[in-house]
């Protein structure tokens, strides 16, 4: 079927999910999700789990039923089409890999079946397997590997062929640290040189906001920001958007809006001296209302001496690399700080803190964002 | 500061197969020293030794007053231990899990009850006292098998693998959790982990293992900036060192080069002395991407990359750079964006370069 709606049509879309609504039984796995691909670009999908994100893989791939809704690619709606005639390249978090044959053989397959000659097959294989660093391991089979090499793998097995889609559920969740940033270089290299169009599923930040042309921040079966990395890092749509970004994630303090002959001021719950002064012009419907503001780590300063700052306790000191984080408590709340040289602070001790609140962010009662505050493009 | 505890040429041996070799280390009262390696360094050994659940095969181990502790049993050495198996009573509740110790012990029904009430204000257990352990998630099991061995007057607290099998948000939580405890019950403690970032967030001094020998001691900055060989360049630090192979040269120009794959990295004109007699030979150059700047051509030894691929995160970036086949990371404190393919140019900060042999590992610049 011809997908006829040429608004969306226009814009050069290369996948559409449209109002996709997913139950099982009574629960509701995903609520009206609407998203769209261009060719070429990587959308990453990010969110705790039980979000829903393996579920969207899975209806794009044709391994789900969806409930209601419409994924359309290159224009042709392809609800009912067969997954087999697909011709989308997946890897799932369980890499189901040939036991019985080697590694070599089980990055060949997809390829032999489309009848490739042996030499393309032998030299796709093995840049593949350089890439991503598998190369000694072609001779062996998949159960004398470990977990981590069994995954890239699976990873080579999906990339080595050429498809319309590739689905990538958490293909390098199981590496560790190290191998890990290695792969994430080479694999952001790979898409932007050969323009695979790719969705990636992650709960990890830092994969996300390094890979994703776009991104996309899932809770609960619904979209709650869809976005650039940019975007998704600087304009948080609301307080979960800021805490799932980011290591330390974004401090959330609580407080309200206060405005008086003097200006507008922050005021932190819970304590007597704690009132920041904001520079934004407000509207005036803010004022006395219940908000927080999200500030992340390094915007967080700390002094001795004794100042005109919030007054804070050191709670703990730990390195970060060659970084430190320092906690402090200020009121009941605990929120992290990050330096780059050693600062002598004790456990317990008072020091007063200075936030600077340029590209803060003020969410309101229900944790939606507001504006970023001193930010250039504020809304 | 007093010694509390002391190994002094201590082995294990499984049959042939030497675990742990020649390891001598001393941790000082009120220390937080962590052992770390890659699975199978003997770091584990080293600590069942310590607790007494593991004979040792030479060599002595003194706690406290240096009293020579290689002949008493586990249980009579006054060492508490915290494992990566939580080992709960399944059918007690936490603060009974909590008092069990205590009883058999012999302690008072007073006594137990108040560093129960502390120990759980400790670790924040407050909502979880009356719960069993199968109504816990991860988090609050392993905070439960920390109290248990918190709540004992201990020399010292060995902790194996403690944090490691947690997630980040709990793992970092818990982690600030047990320096607080630490420092202000001014306890010892001695941590086992394969993970080299979490040793580096809390402790003092880091004694780092591989095959069964020790490869350094040192404080996390000492570790980071001055590696005493190249598995410790490797193993410290994440994203790692960036290790690029080459071979050193004296250039024309009178001074020393390393040289990969037709690139020249100009060394520090002070080093003479220390890489003349290297000259012509293989080596390793380390630098971490912390260490590397992005310059303009003009700059003296400024060298010539191509983006490879750009990682943006947030309030920082890395860049992998490809100079003509050799890839270095480069962490930029800035977000400008990079495209792929881009030329740009970049300098080593001079006292951060590191030269190793490339056989042995040993460090030479």
């Amino acid at each position: 079927m011809i997908y006829e709606d040429t608004k969306i049509k226009e814009k050069g879309n290369y996948l559409i999910l449209k109002n996709i609504h997913k139950k099982y039984g009574n629960f509701v796995a995903l609520n009206c999700l609407n998203l769209t691909l261009k060719n070429g670009e990587i959308l990453v999908i990010i969110g705790p789990s039980g979000a829903g994100k393996t579920t969207i893989l899975k209806i794009i791939a044709g391994l789900e039923e969806i409930t209601s809704g419409e994924v359309i690619l290159k224009n042709q709606i392809i609800n009912d089409l067969d997954p087999n005639v697909r011709k989308f390249a997946m890897v799932f978090e369980t890499y189901a890999l040939y036991p019985h044959i080697s590694v070599y053989d089980n990055l060949a397959s997809s390829l032999s079946a489309l009848k490739m000659d042996k030499e393309i097959i032998k030299e796709k294989v093995e840049s593949i397997s350089k890439l991503l660093q598998i190369f000694p391991l072609l001779d062996r089979r998949p159960n004398h590997l470990s977990g981590g090499q069994r995954q890239r793998v699976a990873l080579g097995r999906a990339l080595i062929k050429p498809a319309d889609l590739y689905l990538l559920d958490e293909p390098i969740a199981h590496l560790d640290a190290k191998l890990r940033h290695q792969m994430i270089g080479e694999f952001a290299h790979l898409q932007e040189s050969q323009k695979l169009s790719m969705i990636y599923v992650t709960h990890d930040w830092q994969e996300a906001i390094t890979l994703g042309d776009h991104i996309i921040v899932l809770k609960d079966g619904e979209i709650v920001q869809y976005g650039t990395k940019e975007e998704i890092f600087d304009r948080p749509a609301d307080s979960f958007v800021g805490k799932i970004i980011g290591d330390p994630p974004m401090n959330l303090i609580p407080g309200n809006i206060i405005t008086n002959s003097d200006g507008s001021f922050f005021k932190i719950d819970n304590i007597d001296n704690g009132k920041i002064k904001l520079n934004d012009t407000l509207i005036d419907t803010l004022s006395s209302e219940k908000v927080s503001i999200g500030i992340r780590p390094h915007k967080i300063d700390l002094t001795t001496s004794i100042g005109d700052g919030i007054q804070a306790e050191i709670y703990s000191v730990e390195r970060d690399g060659i970084d430190f984080l320092i906690s402090i408590r200020v009121a009941d709340g605990i929120y992290k700080t990050r330096f780059n040289e050693r600062k002598s602070f004790k456990i317990g001790e008072k020091v007063w803190v200075k936030f600077n609140l340029k590209g803060a962010c003020l969410f309101d009662r229900k944790n939606k964002l507001i504006k970023v505050l001193e930010g250039k493009n504020g809304k | 500061m007093e010694n509390k505890l002391v190994l002094s040429h201590v082995y294990k041996n499984y049959g042939k197969v030497e675990a742990v070799k020649d390891v001598s280390f001393e941790v000082k009262d009120k220390e937080f020293v962590s052992i770390v390696g890659p699975s199978g360094c003997g770091k584990s050994s080293t600590l069942r030794m310590i607790a007494g659940l593991e004979e040792i095969s030479e060599g002595d181990i003194l706690l406290d007053d240096n009293k020579r502790i290689n002949n008493i049993p586990a249980r009579d050495r006054n060492i508490a231990l915290c494992f990566e198996n939580y080992a709960l009573y399944p059918h007690l509740t936490v603060a009974n899990n909590f008092a069990f110790p205590l009883q058999v012990r012999g302690f008072k029904k007073k006594e137990i009850d108040r560093k129960i009430e502390s120990t759980i204000s400790l670790l924040g257990l407050e909502k979880y006292k009356n719960m069993y352990p199968k109504e816990l998630g991860g988090g609050e099991l392993q905070r439960v098998a920390l109290g248990r061995a918190l709540i004992r007057e201990a020399s010292i607290y060995l902790l194996d693998e403690a944090l490691s099998h947690l997630d980040t948000q709990t793992k970092i939580e818990l982690r600030s959790r047990l320096l607080r405890i630490h420092k202000l019950n001014k306890l010892t403690f001695i941590l086992v982990t394969h993970d080299q970032s979490e040793a580096v967030a809390v402790s003092d001094r880091i004694i780092v293992m591989n095959e069964g020998t020790i490869q350094q001691i040192g404080k996390p900055e000492e570790l980071y900036n001055d590696p005493s060989n190249l598995f410790v360049a490797d193993f410290i630090g994440e994203p790692p060192m960036n290790l690029i192979k080459g071979i050193l040269i004296y250039s024309k120009i009178k001074q020393f080069i390393h040289r990969c794959k037709d690139v020249d990295f100009y060394l520090p004109q002070k080093a003479e002395d220390k890489l003349s007699k290297y000259k012509d030979q293989k080596v390793t150059m380390g630098i971490r991407p912390q260490y590397i700047n992005l310059c303009d051509n003009s700059q003296p030894n400024a060298i010539e990359g191509i983006v490879y691929s750009y990682e943006y995160l947030g309030e920082k970036g890395y860049m992998l750079l490809d100079c003509k086949g050799e890839k270095i990371l480069v962490e930029l404190d800035h977000t400008d964006y990079y495209k792929t393919n881009e030329k740009v140019y970049f300098r080593f900060q001079e006292k951060h370069i590191h030269l190793f042999e490339p056989k042995t590992g040993k460090r030479i610049l």
